[in-house]
């Protein structure tokens, strides 16, 4: 009797930790089945029109899930399907795991938002900024708040901004070994915007990546891994794909020239998830996971924090990372649709009219360069996640439409 | 019988005056006590490495405390720890105080927000203003009113904080020194031009005395005696007020500064004793009061109940809403002492924006602090009030007030 008593209370222990998220049929959560089909057929549609090998969707509300679609091909050409636990390329949905991860030191009393970067990276201290021809000093330093907002003054690269060419040339995310490779080429290069002055989507989350090393003295990796990853059991998100997961990993498409179909992509850069020596782990950018673990990520913000029990972060500075961080600060980057403001790593939806979507106020949100997005939208209790594998340029924006279609499912 | 009956009612009474804000377990009012210990942590970091040399910290929520950790010494160098009565110097935590014991007058119809201040005191009718770098004096386009003084926007200045012309005048004239009354200190006040002209700039001043003054005009009593009929013997906040008893001294902290060599704390030669002491008339509501944990945090649970604790009701809620709304909105801040994000009511800061200010709590939040490092606040939304108590002059070692405000708000966990 007492045997089975404590038995019973060990396999009670065993599910909770190891639980998973529990489904539900759609009308038990306020949305409709057959509404929902409407997102099935356009993902169908995309995959036997050949606009994309495979896509994943999931639609989760009120802690269950709803909705969870797995389409198509994980690699088509080897004539492997696209499976639940797929191991995708986040790419920039890298950034607000990278923030939460910064937000539980902010949390422990380590830093505080206002923070000038310079006193914990002191090489990022004395940088000029562009201004025309010439450099001109700060007006004032970066704080750790301008990181998280992409209004440091950084960017990314990508225009013909006399900046922008000499980070180019220095390579800066490009060949790194460690943290310290790639802040000493960042710290070369002059500012492309005075600090606080303007929005720019930027190397920014590197830079958080190295915050958290110099602030916890571990490597990235490690601590991701042990804030995380490893209590909200994210078991297979890393900077890394280990060989016994590889069948797991999706292939990379790009369009074809003639625009006509996808191919393997020839841009995609893998090699990287294979190097199990380096030490540079891209806060920016460099994780994979799978929309399991992406969506537990999710159901912990939605929480408010936790997850199984366990807790990452207050419900106070998630409300704090989920507010408007930019609201009359210029926008120098497209990168931002209009009517979306941005918090601490998080692009947060201001206003329906300006958006044109069928969302909420307060809806935050990001997605990744190729093509994966989610979404968490509060007053909904709704989760939605859409998970591909495209290089850009992409065919028309399925995720944007899969972001529709999910709303337009809600039926209470 | 009849007897019986009497004392009862008596009986009643005396407990409810004697009630003390009860305690909680962290988790019953949503908070977890694992993340409240990292903020004993950082406290007690502090004091090891000789930062500060004691500390108090307290976080209550739905009326009931669930943290209260009293670390390190009141006396360092007579080798006296912290108690949990330990009597402090509040500085301007003392204008709160002295803005609810003046919108009692307020509730009783004596006065408008928007009143001229020189129709209770004359004096300080028909200033001139000497602005910014210039060298001239100009008349008042309108007459500071009672709101100004409340808000900060009478044109005032505190002296200490500026280099204007008008703060080395307010330096020189030594406004808020010497051993005076409050009408003495008026008297003096009106012959120094305004800073600004009222209602043209937020800056942080010595009206908070002039409200002072204007108690005691209202009510025909001194300022001390005010208070304590009105707020501290009401609310059983028997440890608060301008002078120090006798028996009071043993319980009096030590206030302490950074070395020169800014590598350690000293205690600051006499305590700046004599204001806490003397037996004068001089009664500064902008920063006199000493005050204790338990009785701060009961004038706060007053606040946060909407105006009432224990059944003595201070104000209506009415009136508490009207002075934690932000009364600045479009008003310019002509003082750093003004924070990102904060807004500004009547004698309280008021939390506008956690994106501006960086702090994880809530719009809505009011407080203060005084200039020995001591803060509160007050969250309505959350049902939260932090009181963060040490005696360091500044300036100090670090940020430990809003460091351990982003702490009590990170131990918030439903």
């Amino acid at each position: 009797m007492i045997i089975r008593a404590s038995l019973l209370v060990l396999s009670l222990v065993a599910t909770v930790s190891a639980t998973e998220f529990p489904r539900a049929a759609p009308a038990e959560v306020g949305l409709s089945t057959e509404r929902l089909g409407r997102v099935t057929r356009a993902m169908q549609a995309d995959v036997d029109e050949g606009r994309l090998a495979g896509a994943m969707g999931i639609v989760a509300r009120k802690g269950k899930i709803a909705y969870w679609e797995t389409l198509g091909m994980a690699d088509r050409e080897a004539g492997r399907p696209l499976r639940d636990d797929t191991i995708f390329r986040i790419y920039s949905m890298t950034k607000p795991i990278v923030g939460v991860a910064l937000m539980t030191l902010y949390e422990q009393g380590r830093f505080a938002l206002r923070d000038p970067v310079r006193r914990y990276i002191p090489e990022l201290g004395g940088l000029k900024v562009q201004d025309g021809d010439g450099l001109v000093p700060s007006e004032r330093q970066m704080t750790v708040q301008d990181l998280m907002r992409h209004t440091a003054g950084m960017s990314y690269g990508g225009g013909k901004n006399p900046v922008d060419r000499r980070f180019r040339e220095l390579d800066v995310l490009g060949g790194n070994r460690s943290s310290d490779d790639f802040i000493k080429k960042l710290a070369q290069l002059p500012l492309k915007h005075q600090p606080g002055s303007a929005w720019e989507y930027s190397v920014s989350v590197d830079v958080q990546g190295r915050l958290i090393e110099v602030l916890s003295g571990k490597d990235l990796a490690t601590f991701l891994g042990e804030r995380l990853f490893e209590p909200l059991d994210m078991r297979d998100t890393g900077f890394t794909v280990p060989p016994d997961k590889k069948d797991r990993f999706v292939q990379m498409y790009s369009k074809t020239e003639d625009e006509t179909g996808i191919e393997p992509s020839r841009a995609d850069r893998s090699a990287g998830y294979f190097d199990y020596e380096s030490k540079w782990y891209s806060g920016g950018g460099g994780l994979v996971s799978t929309a399991r673990d992406y969506l537990r990520f999710c159901q912990m913000l939605l929480n408010g924090g936790a997850l199984d029990g366990q807790r990452i972060l207050s419900r106070k500075t998630i409300e704090l990372m989920t507010r408007d961080h930019v609201r009359g600060v210029r926008r120098a980057s497209s990168v931002l649709a209009p009517g979306y403001g941005f918090g601490l790593d998080f692009a947060v939806h201001a206003d329906k009219a300006r958006s044109g979507l069928n969302g909420s106020v307060g809806e935050y949100n990001w997605g990744g360069l190729a093509g994966t997005i989610f979404w968490i939208d509060p007053a909904e209790e709704m989760i939605g996640l859409y998970m591909i594998q495209m290089l850009p340029p992409r065919f028309g924006n399925s995720g944007g439409q899969f972001k529709r279609l999910a709303y337009q499912s809600i039926d209470d | 019988m009849h007897l019986r009956f009497l004392l009862l009612p008596a009986l009643l009474v005396a407990h409810a005056a004697a009630g003390e804000i009860p305690r909680a377990d962290p988790s019953e009012v949503g908070l977890s006590q694992e993340r409240l210990d990292r903020i004993t942590r950082v406290m007690e970091a502090r004091v090891a490495k000789g930062h500060l040399a004691g500390a108090i910290g307290v976080v209550a929520r739905k009326g009931r405390i669930a943290y209260w950790e009293t670390v390190g010494m009141a006396d360092r160098e007579a080798g006296e720890p912290m108690r949990d009565d330990q009597i402090f110097r509040i500085y301007s935590m003392t204008k709160p105080i002295v803005g609810v014991a003046l919108m009692t007058l307020y509730e009783e119809g004596r006065f408008a927000l928007r009143d001229q201040v020189k129709k209770h005191i004359p004096e300080l009718g028909g200033l001139q203003v000497l602005e910014g770098d210039k060298d001239k004096l100009v008349p008042s386009k309108r007459e500071m009113t009672v709101q100004d003084l409340m808000r900060h926007t009478s044109g005032m200045t505190y002296g200490l904080f500026g280099d204007s012309p008008v703060d080395e005048m307010y330096t020189d004239a030594n406004v808020l020194g010497g051993n005076r009354s409050v009408e003495e200190f008026v008297r003096k006040l009106a012959k120094l031009p305004l800073k600004h002209q009222p209602g043209s700039a937020w800056e942080y001043s010595v009206s908070v005395d002039v409200q002072g003054r204007l108690i005691e005009i209202l009510s025909g009593k001194d300022l001390a005696t005010f208070m304590r009929e009105r707020v501290f013997e009401p609310l059983d906040m028997r440890d608060t007020g301008f002078r120090l008893a006798d028996s009071q001294m043993d319980r009096f902290a030590q206030v302490y500064r950074q070395t020169k060599d800014k590598r350690a704390i000293e205690p600051v030669p006499g305590g700046r004793l004599e204001r806490y002491v003397e037996d004068t008339k001089w009664y500064s509501g902008g920063g006199g009061l000493v005050s204790t944990t338990r009785d701060y945090l009961r004038f706060c649970q007053m606040l946060l109940n909407g105006g009432e604790l224990d059944g003595q009701r201070i104000l209506s809620r009415k009136t508490v809403e009207l002075m934690t709304v932000d009364h600045i909105a479009d008003v310019p801040r002509a003082s750093s002492i003004s924070r990102p994000g904060y807004g500004f009511g009547l004698d309280f800061a008021v939390h506008l924006d956690p994106a501006a200010s960086g702090l994880n709590g809530s719009a809505g939040e009011y407080n203060w602090g005084g200039l020995a490092g001591t803060i509160f606040w007050i969250d309505p939304a959350e049902e939260l009030i932090g009181l963060y108590m040490i005696q360091m002059l500044p300036p100090r070692f670090g940020d430990s007030r809003n460091q351990f405000k982003r702490l009590a708000y990170q131990a918030i966990v439903d």
